[in-house]
């Protein structure tokens, strides 16, 4: 018997985790590239990720349980730093740390790949984020990924 | 699913949130996918819609 299953895509979960938190924003941006390019460059982050995220210089995996499941120490470009439990898979990043959130997803749409984007600073001991610039930050970091892809793809 | 990720997801924990709606959705998706089906698409976006803004007040009770 066929019984048919509802599912989520990584950008349909992403924005149903950001519904979560007060004061998170979705950006979204669907860039003329094939998911996989996509994807490659977003989950490298050892490489890419201090290239498109705002203010972010670095990262470094420090442990890998080898099922998605990372921790990553990053430094902002003013020099402070951040230890990030990271959950990493095909589509889905969601990274914290004490005091940060980066959400990251990326699903295959016609024409290309429909990226989203959230995240910003915690509020200390609550499910929420300091809502100033969320937004703006979302869209400076799909426009510089997808600058990145772009040029991944020359 | 572990009653500490629940509490861990009501304190703020954004990962515990991200592993209880990864443990959720094959769940959600088995009694969602049929009544998806028997109703049409107009439906299916405001019952989704309504599904989210749940989301959004299950995090929070």
């Amino acid at each position: 018997m066929y019984w048919p299953v509802a599912d989520l895509d990584p950008v349909r979960r992403l924005r149903v985790l950001a519904a979560g938190v007060p004061g998170a924003r979705v950006a979204e941006r669907i860039l003329p590239a094939p998911f996989d390019l996509v994807w490659e460059v977003a989950s490298d982050l050892e490489r890419e990720f201090g290239t498109f995220e705002p203010d972010m210089r670095d990262l470094r995996i420090v442990a890998d349980d080898g099922g998605g499941r990372l921790v990553a120490e990053a430094r902002s470009k003013y020099g402070m730093r951040a230890r990030f439990d990271v959950d990493l898979r095909p589509g889905w990043c969601w990274m914290q740390s004490r005091f940060l959130l980066v959400g990251l997803a990326a699903t295959a749409v016609p024409g290309g790949t429909l990226v989203a984007q959230t995240g910003g600073i915690r509020v200390p001991g609550r499910t929420a984020l300091v809502p100033l610039g969320v937004r703006r930050a979302g869209e400076k970091a799909l426009a510089r990924l997808a600058t990145r892809v772009a040029e991944r793809a020359r | 699913m572990s009653a500490a990720l629940v509490r861990a997801a009501q304190r703020g924990d954004t990962m515990a949130m991200n592993d209880l709606l990864r443990e959720l959705t094959p769940y959600l998706g088995r009694i969602c996918g049929p009544r998806l089906l028997a109703v049409p698409v107009g439906t299916v976006k405001s019952r989704l819609a309504r599904a989210r803004l749940s989301f959004r007040n299950a995090w929070q009770s």
